[in-house]
Parts: structure tokens; sequence; C-alpha cells
């Protein structure tokens, strides 16, 4: 009987913790841009997320400022030239999970997909995007995963003659988060 | 005359060359060996951000900070120390992540001093995201 009583209490709040938010200041994000002239990478270690796990509302900021680039020129650059940080400091992302229903948001197995849709936000243009997410549970929140491209253009994000050959058209961003039971 | 016009001509094009190289490969510098434009506990600069973000942007972001409180949580990548928020309240935190990953042992709710460059504030309160978090980039630890 006690054990029956233990498990259950187990089971309820592992029920009430899925149906919480869960939340991180520590998620990763990189971008890639590959040209036959260079390779150009930079990455925002800083990524704020949170996931209200019974509604599915997300939401995505970094900073621009916070991405790290190997060289202080090209950081420059991407700053002050393309996404203009000083007049559009973050990124967002804010939407969606589709496809939750039937899915035990107790415990999310790895291998789980589920479609994240709502507006991108970078330079002050805003777009709907729709990515497969992987996600799972993981030390009692969830591990996302998601790959994606982005069209600088899309986002009037414009590139100077003398260093056109040196971006890529198409960008390969990647965003890694574990998220965590956030109670207050 | 006309070799001494090649000689400068070609001597300044060598000298532009050697110099658009060098701002072109040059690293980062490392943050430990700039002096710090300010000094504050990290409830200070973030009580700053909150009341006039536009004016404590203006101050602060692309500034070297220098900030001491205390640490909320620590960030291990490889067993090493690669970021640590700053803070006594998990919801308004300094997140500073270090220039080089540091191999030493640090314990949460110990005082630090971090130095590192602002990247700015993220926080708004119509957001869904809790709170507020001022950035630092390419941190140092100062003791």
């Amino acid at each position: 009987m006690k054990l029956l009583l233990v498990s259950a209490l187990i089971l309820c709040s592992s029920v009430v913790s899925a149906q919480g938010k869960y939340f991180t200041r520590d998620g990763h994000v990189k971008f890639f841009s590959a040209t036959s002239v260079e390779d150009i990478e930079a990455r925002n270690h800083k990524l704020t997320c949170v996931l209200d796990a019974a509604s599915g509302q997300f939401e995505f900021a970094a900073l621009m400022k916070s991405f790290e680039f190997k060289k202080p020129l090209m950081e420059e650059h991407f700053n002050e030239n393309f996404v203009e940080s000083n007049k559009y400091p973050k990124g967002t992302f804010k939407g969606s999970v589709q496809g939750l229903d039937g899915i035990d948001m107790a415990n999310i197995p790895s291998g789980t997909n589920v479609v994240a849709a709502g507006k991108l936000e970078i330079h002050g243009v805003v777009k709907e995007l729709e990515l497969a997410a992987p996600i799972e549970s993981r030390d009692g929140g969830y591990a996302i995963h998601s790959t994606f491209k982005i069209v600088p253009e899309d986002y009037n994000i414009e590139i100077p003659n003398t260093v056109r050959d040196n971006i890529a058209k198409v960008v390969d961003v990647t965003v890694e988060a574990q998220l965590k039971a956030f109670n207050r | 005359m006309k070799r001494t016009l090649t000689f400068g001509a070609l001597t300044a094009i060598i000298i532009g060359v050697l110099v658009a190289y060098q701002v072109s490969f040059k690293d980062h510098d490392d943050t430990a060996d700039i002096e710090a434009a300010h000094k504050l506990n990290c409830e200070e600069v973030v009580q700053e951000f909150l009341d006039d973000e536009t004016a404590a942007t203006a101050k602060y972001v692309d500034q070297i900070l220098e900030i001491n409180g205390p640490i909320l949580a620590i960030e291990r990548t490889d067993q090493q120390i690669t970021s640590m928020k700053i803070s006594m309240d998990e919801l308004y935190v300094v997140n500073a992540t270090l220039q080089n990953p540091f191999e030493g042992e640090l314990e949460e709710s110990s005082e630090i001093v971090v130095k590192g460059v602002c990247s700015g504030f993220l926080g708004d309160a119509e957001s869904m995201l809790p709170g507020g978090v001022v950035e630092l980039k390419r941190g140092s630890i100062i003791k």
C-alpha cells in the first residue's frame, strides 16, 4: 500500500513537472558559412530558451553581440555591417511546438521529432519558420536539437561586394539546448 | 626621380598589404591584459539595465566590465569551466563566457571577480523569458 502511494506521488510529481515551464540561458546556437574562399563560423553559448510544456508555446532569444568569431575583424563586420547589432540587438524565435498530442511530455523518448512553428526575427525582419526539432526527456527536462538554413538576403542582410564571395548565400544554423524545470 | 616614385609606391603597397593582412588575421585581444572600463557588483549592473536599458546599453555595451558577486551556476565542457552565472537571484544574472576554459576548481555561492566584454542585456517583461541577463563574452577570472 505504502509502495503504491509512493509510486502514485512520483507519477503525480512528474506529471505536474512536465506541465510546467522549462528554461535555460545556456543554449548553443552556431552558424556556419562555407564558400570556396573561406569558412566562417560563429557561436553563441548564451541562447535563452523557454518552453511551456502544457501549451507548447516557446521562445528563444539571443543577443547578436554574443556571437563569437575566431577573428575580431569577422565579428566587427558581422555586427556593424551585416546584422547591425546596435540597431537590432537580438534575434528571436517565438511560436509553438506542433504535434504534442499523444506525446507523454513526462517521458519523451530519444528520436522523437516535433515541429516548432513560429516567427523568426533577425535584423528587424520577421519570417514564418517551421523546423523539424528532435526533442527528448533528459535529466528532468528536455534536450532539443535542430539544424536549419537561413538565407541572409531574406532578412535584408546586405553583403558588401568586397566580401560577397566570402559569405555563403545560404547559412547553416545549429541549435542545441538542455531545458531545465523552472518553478518561479 | 621616376625611380624614386616607383620605389615609394611599391613600398606603400607592400606596407598596405602587410597592414591589411595583420588586421584581417589578428586574434582577439586577451581580456585579462586590458583594464576594465567599469567595475561593478552584479546586482548594480543588472539593475542599471532594468532601470534604463537604453542608457545602460550606451554606457556598457562593447566595454570591458569587471563584475563581482556570488557564483550562481557553473557550466563545464570537457570537465573545464567555460562559463558561469553571477548572482544571488536566478532570475537576474550576469552570464559570463570565458575566453579560455578554466581548469581550476570553483564553487557555487563563492565570491568571484570576472572581466569580460559586455554584449548587452536580454530581458523583456512582455516576453515569455523570465528575468533578465547581462551577457559578457571573452571573460577572464580575476579572483
